[in-house]
């Protein structure tokens, strides 16, 4: 078996001898729904709103203490973030003082990300498609890569919060990439900047959410120390693999989709624009 | 199956007359199904169901798993129906939902199971051949985005596209979930082609 038409086509077989029709199946499901009970509209998933005067007049009061609440919050987790770094707590691994001073050069590069075309198309950067970090059977093409190096990223699990939307994605190092490599994004058309979470996540820290019942704090940048590659059984000698989760913390500001990220090592700077499917916000 | 049923409909024409309005709105599923008819949305997926059900049977490699997989999907997808945009396709936002529901049904019990089980899937027809199963073991073993990605491209024949509406991801991501899910398959058939 060694073409990928013939792969496909037992993997067809294979699945086939799972898949025995079920005629039942399109009545069963019909039943079920016919079952249900009519709802309206507002009480299929989505909040109701109060008609009453006073309790709309109470739910604004209510949002404008969440919202100075919310700000609280935020101030003092970036207030306690700089702190903590002033006092040289890294929020990073390993922080040698070489590296602190790459990594504070790096920092103060500009972001220079491209500006949203006036047509509103996304100027998404091609895939690399010709380098290969992974250990994999002889004669397997390397899949697409987002960036053109020298620093890549592949995957792009959508994960999601109530408010907001991430990706768990893979950022990869080539053997020649030494010392820290800073990345920070933003909307091309929006107005947010890019989030991360993980082990990786670095700098101050900008607010916090909740996914999949775990807390997680979010920074506005994410760095990977070239020296200190995390052990991945799948990448080649040389090549790290860094699992980073990246996302935007709010849905709801009607961005069409276009973000932009720099990726910035002691010796080069990289643009990537991904185009992506934005969440519609809940409620 | 794109939700064109005002567009397409013939009664369409007359949508604007005054009396024949009425009609326009009983004949289209959709907006009886936005408007809280679940015996309409039914009618809107039934072309969907047996595709719902390939999809859940190769996620779950069970068909038993995969009809309720499916069933809950569709109690889900009703519930859901305000959120499907206007003019988007209706297949791949439904069997987006199918392979969510079959992802938490692994995560729970049905993943507990099939752990649980030497190396062979609940559910088998009988006599498979053994490259089959070795074959329905490695599509099993997948982790859930690429073993997503691979049924719905390998097994349902979706165009990348589609799959990365399923998923709420780009048409890039996608193709680079299935070379990696592709390169999983080889490697795992390959190591126990040589023990």
């Amino acid at each position: 078996m060694n073409s990928e038409a013939e792969l496909r086509q037992r993997v067809r077989i294979a699945i086939d001898g799972v898949a025995a029709p079920r005629p039942w199946l399109v009545g069963a499901v019909q039943a079920t729904l016919r079952r249900q009970r009519r709802l309206p509209r507002c009480d299929r998933g989505r909040p109701v709103v109060a008609r009453h005067a006073s309790g709309v007049i109470a739910g604004q009061g209510l949002k404008i203490v969440g919202a100075l609440l919310v700000l609280l919050v935020l101030a003092s987790t970036v207030v306690y973030g700089r702190l903590a770094r002033d006092a040289g707590m890294q929020s990073h691994p390993t922080g040698l003082s070489a590296e602190q001073a790459q990594l504070a050069r790096l920092e103060k590069r500009p972001l220079q990300l491209p500006v949203m075309p006036a047509d509103g198309s996304c100027p998404v950067t091609p895939m690399t498609s010709d380098v290969q970090p992974y250990r994999v059977p002889d004669g397997t093409p390397p899949e697409p890569l987002f960036g053109p190096g020298p620093v890549y990223a592949s995957g792009g699990t959508e994960v999601d919060s109530t408010t907001a939307q991430y990706w768990d994605v893979d950022f990869i190092t080539p053997p020649g990439v030494a010392g820290p490599v800073l990345i920070r994004g933003r909307q091309l058309d929006g107005r947010l900047d890019v989030v991360f979470a993980g082990p990786f996540a670095a700098g101050d820290v900008v607010g916090s959410d909740t996914v999949r019942g775990k807390r997680m704090d979010l920074h506005r940048e994410a760095l990977l120390l070239a020296g200190a590659r995390p052990s991945n059984s799948e990448a080649l000698p040389g090549w790290g693999i860094w699992p980073v989760r990246q996302g935007l913390a709010d849905v709801s500001g009607g961005a069409t989709g276009c973000v932009g990220f720099q990726v910035d090592t002691p010796t080069s700077s990289e643009v990537v624009v991904v185009s992506y499917l934005p969440r519609v916000a809940v409620g | 199956m794109a939700t064109e049923l005002r567009d397409g409909n013939p009664a369409s024409e007359s949508v604007y007359g005054g009396n024949k309005m009425t009609s326009v709105l009983a004949v289209d599923p959709l907006y009886a199904a936005r408007s809280g008819d679940a015996a309409a949305f039914g009618l809107l997926i039934e072309p969907l169901l047996t595709s719902a059900y390939r999809l859940a049977c190769g996620m779950l490699l069970d068909a038993d798993a995969a009809e309720d997989a499916v069933q809950e999907a569709a109690l889900k997808a009703w519930r859901k129906l305000d959120r499907l945009r206007e003019g988007s396709d209706l297949r791949p936002w439904f069997l987006g939902i199918v392979a969510n529901e079959c992802r938490s049904l692994r995560r729970s019990s049905w993943r507990r199971v099939l752990i649980g089980l030497p190396d062979r899937p609940a559910t088998m027809a009988a006599g498979p051949e053994p490259a089959d199963l070795d074959l329905r073991r490695a599509v099993g073993k997948l982790r859930a985005r690429r073993r997503m990605v691979v049924v719905m491209h390998w097994y349902l024949d979706l165009p990348l596209r589609e799959i990365a509406v399923a998923l709420h991801s780009s048409e890039d991501a996608v193709e680079s979930q299935l070379r990696r899910g592709i390169a999983d398959l080889r490697r795992q058939l390959r190591e126990w082609e040589t023990q």
